[in-house]
């Protein structure tokens, strides 16, 4: 049987691997912190990390996953306290809250990668992360905390997990 | 590091009559906002469209991607790419090529090809990892960044293929690469087809027998 890796985990997995990772994590799993928005890639609730990379489980292949670490936002810190996660208690930044779990997994695949972005890159890989409720400015405002964390105190940099 | 996504959509299509080719619907959306949208499904931020022919036109429909324009597109292939790869960020640890008129390309597809490429790149040499298909070994192609160099001094019509057949590649089967569309005909026929409907959605498309994952 195929094995997929979550949050560090292997599950071994009985479907076909065309099946989308959102329904093996949210029907087989019952892994439900990833959200089903539009199921066709445009809304970007559904946002988990593929080898640390961002992408759309609504419309990627379990056979994708094969070989692969898959990250969710259930594995994204081990108590819910990625130093995101904090930002966005502090910053109030869910009104519904649908959308979060998708936003907190572009921005944090997006300052692993990038630990100091630009507000434009900010935006930029924001973008494809469409919240109803109109939570924009506190979602940028609370990456920005972050990310300007690590550009003031570099110190804290190495052990921070993000 | 990680890997970004090339779409080159430059070409004037003069096969395609006098219609904008780039245009074209396929299912809900133009062809190459289709691309655009395949691409971003599984890599969010780290798409590039390369445009010449009409590109102010184009560069409209481009949302959440990067938008690089070829002033020498009418050189031929070999020089969109070029100028696409010079444009991509030093953190690019590897490109996938696509063309916008691979109409038939979905995301799964794609997803294939990076989660093969996905198990290599930690080898010493990380290799090209492509598409076959009948005629052989083609685009959509992923090339590891030590290839960049020379993908940046392809020039004229020249494209990348002698390179899949240069190197040692790792090849994915992948039926829905063959399928471009040059033709008004050939759109017709994709769309008859209904090939479109699987389109809108993926899951219905289904991995021939056998086909390793
Ligand atoms: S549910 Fe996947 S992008 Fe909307
Ligand atoms: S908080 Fe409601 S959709 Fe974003």
């Amino acid at each position: 049987m195929n094995k997929v890796k979550i949050n560090g985990v292997e599950h071994p997995i009985d479907a076909d691997p065309n099946m989308p990772l959102l329904w093996v994590l949210r029907d087989l799993l019952n892994m439900t912190g990833t959200k089903f928005g539009c199921g066709k890639g445009l809304c970007g609730a559904c946002t988990i990390h593929l080898n640390g990379l961002p992408v759309r489980s609504c419309l990627m292949p379990l056979a994708a996953a094969f070989g692969a670490e898959i990250t969710t936002i259930e594995g994204l810190s081990a108590n819910g306290d990625h130093p995101l996660q904090q930002a966005w208690i502090a910053h109030k930044v869910p009104q519904c809250g649908y959308c979060q779990s998708g936003q907190l997994m572009s921005a944090a695949a997006l300052l692993k990668n990038n630990p100091t972005p630009s507000d434009a890159e900010i935006k930029d890989a924001m973008s494809g992360n469409i919240c109803r409720c109109g939570t924009y400015p506190r979602i940028e405002a609370a990456i920005k905390s972050v990310a300007g964390v690590q550009i003031h105190q570099p110190a804290t940099k190495s052990k921070g997990a993000i | 590091m990680s890997l970004h996504i090339l779409i080159l959509a430059a070409g004037e299509g003069r096969r395609f009559g006098d219609a904008v080719k780039q245009l074209a619907m396929i299912g809900d959306k133009t062809m190459l906002e289709h691309a655009v949208h395949q691409a971003s499904i599984l890599a969010p931020a780290r798409v590039s469209v390369v445009l010449g022919f009409r590109h102010e036109q184009l560069a409209l429909l481009v949302r959440r991607a990067q938008v690089v324009i070829n002033p020498n597109w009418n050189q031929g292939i070999g020089s969109s790419i070029a100028c696409g790869v010079a444009a991509l960020p030093a953190s690019a640890s590897a490109v996938l090529i696509m063309l916008c008129d691979q109409a038939a390309l979905s995301s799964f597809d794609l997803a294939r090809l990076t989660s093969r490429y996905e198990q290599l790149k930690s080898n010493d040499i990380p290799p090209i990892v492509c598409a076959s298909y009948a005629d052989g070994l083609g685009v959509p192609a992923i090339f590891p960044n030590h290839y960049f160099n020379q993908l940046k001094e392809l020039n004229g019509d020249m494209g990348a293929k002698h390179m899949l057949q240069e190197n040692s590649v790792i090849s994915v089967p992948m039926a829905t690469a063959a399928i471009d569309i040059d033709t008004q005909d050939q759109w017709a026929r994709f769309n008859e087809h209904k090939l479109s409907t699987a389109l809108i959605n993926p899951r219905r498309i289904r991995t021939p027998e056998g086909e390793s994952l």
